[in-house]
């Protein structure tokens, strides 16, 4: 009969172990979303933008699952810890449990049942992450654009101008320049050219 | 006035206690049930004690939530359990030690158990 009153002494202790417990594995939960996290942000997100588009979408679609698991993870979590207060009855407490002993044991074991979710959505939260990450370390660059250096001579001009950008086009004895932050591309016909050049960046 | 029985220092788990809570949860004077509400499994027995025949009731929490996780939670096999209780009646016996209960016995019924 001592070993019922011990069992009744652990039964006890329900709440108070669970919450403990649940507030360790938020702490650790916590501290293993900010490291794959964090590795991600070492590598900049403005980088990202240098990403071919396909890759780009993989990687969002894979941290943006990876965050939301992680949030939806530490979320329950923390109702294990926290609890959420709220008034109760004695009467319905008892037409219910019986006992405030077994009330008790119900909410811990509610508590224990939102951690046990934190844990298994954690798997596939940090499993995105961190393949996320490593995806984008393997990640090719886009390609960089062909550009192009043209010195021409417009009819009448006594010296040459240089068009310099990304060749669009050069077909029916004209080029075509496209250069960022203009909105109308430079015809050039063939026989103004005098020099074309294949530069690393345009001035 | 009957003189109260003594505190039972010996043969406190003979048994025949069991035997005679039987007859008395037969007899359907002793009511023992277990009911099993959000995974949590309580027994209620109330009813004489089988020795002095002091009415109480038994309550006991057969679930515990530890870090090795919830305790006593597996699949209902069976529509009865077997609950150990001491005598707890609160009445005056003659010889009870500090850290006795009731007349000094121990015994076992069986109580069904209620889903909700």
């Amino acid at each position: 009969m001592r070993d019922a009153d011990d069992f009744a002494a652990l039964a006890a202790e329900s709440v108070r172990q669970v919450r403990e417990s649940a507030e360790r594995w938020r702490t650790g939960m916590a501290a293993l979303v900010t490291l794959v996290t964090t590795a991600l942000l070492l590598k900049g997100p403005e980088k990202a933008a240098e990403l071919p588009v396909r890759w780009r979408l993989t990687l969002t679609i894979m941290l943006g699952f990876g965050l939301a698991l992680a949030i939806a993870a530490l979320w329950r979590a923390l109702q294990a810890a926290a609890g959420e207060p709220g008034l109760v009855r004695a009467a319905d407490i008892r037409a219910r449990y019986v006992t405030i002993a077994a009330f008790r044991v119900a909410q811990a074991q509610r508590a224990a049942v939102q951690l046990k979710h934190a844990r298994r959505l954690l798997i596939p939260a940090l499993s995105l992450l961190a393949a996320g990450m490593l995806a984008w370390w393997w990640a090719p660059p886009a390609p960089a654009e062909a550009l192009i250096s043209i010195e021409y001579r417009p009819p009448g001009a006594s010296g040459t101008v240089t068009a310099c950008g990304e060749l669009a086009s050069a077909d029916a004895q004209t080029a075509v320049v496209k250069r960022s932050g203009t909105s109308r591309p430079t015809k050039i016909p063939f026989a103004q050219i005098e020099n074309m050049r294949v530069p690393a960046t345009c001035p | 006035m009957t003189t109260p029985e003594s505190w039972l220092e010996t043969g406190g788990f003979d048994y025949s206690w069991t035997l005679k809570a039987y007859d008395l949860l037969v007899e359907e004077k002793i009511k023992a049930e277990v009911r099993i509400v959000d995974n949590v499994e309580v027994s209620v027995v109330s009813g004489p004690c089988p020795r002095c025949g002091h009415e109480f009731t038994d309550s006991q929490v057969h679930t515990a939530v530890t870090e090795r996780g919830t305790l006593g939670v597996d699949p209902v096999e069976s529509e009865v359990r077997e609950i150990d209780l001491w005598c707890d009646c609160g009445r005056e016996h003659p010889g009870r030690p500090e850290t006795g209960k009731g007349c000094g016995i121990a015994y076992r019924v069986i109580a069904t158990v209620q889903m909700p």
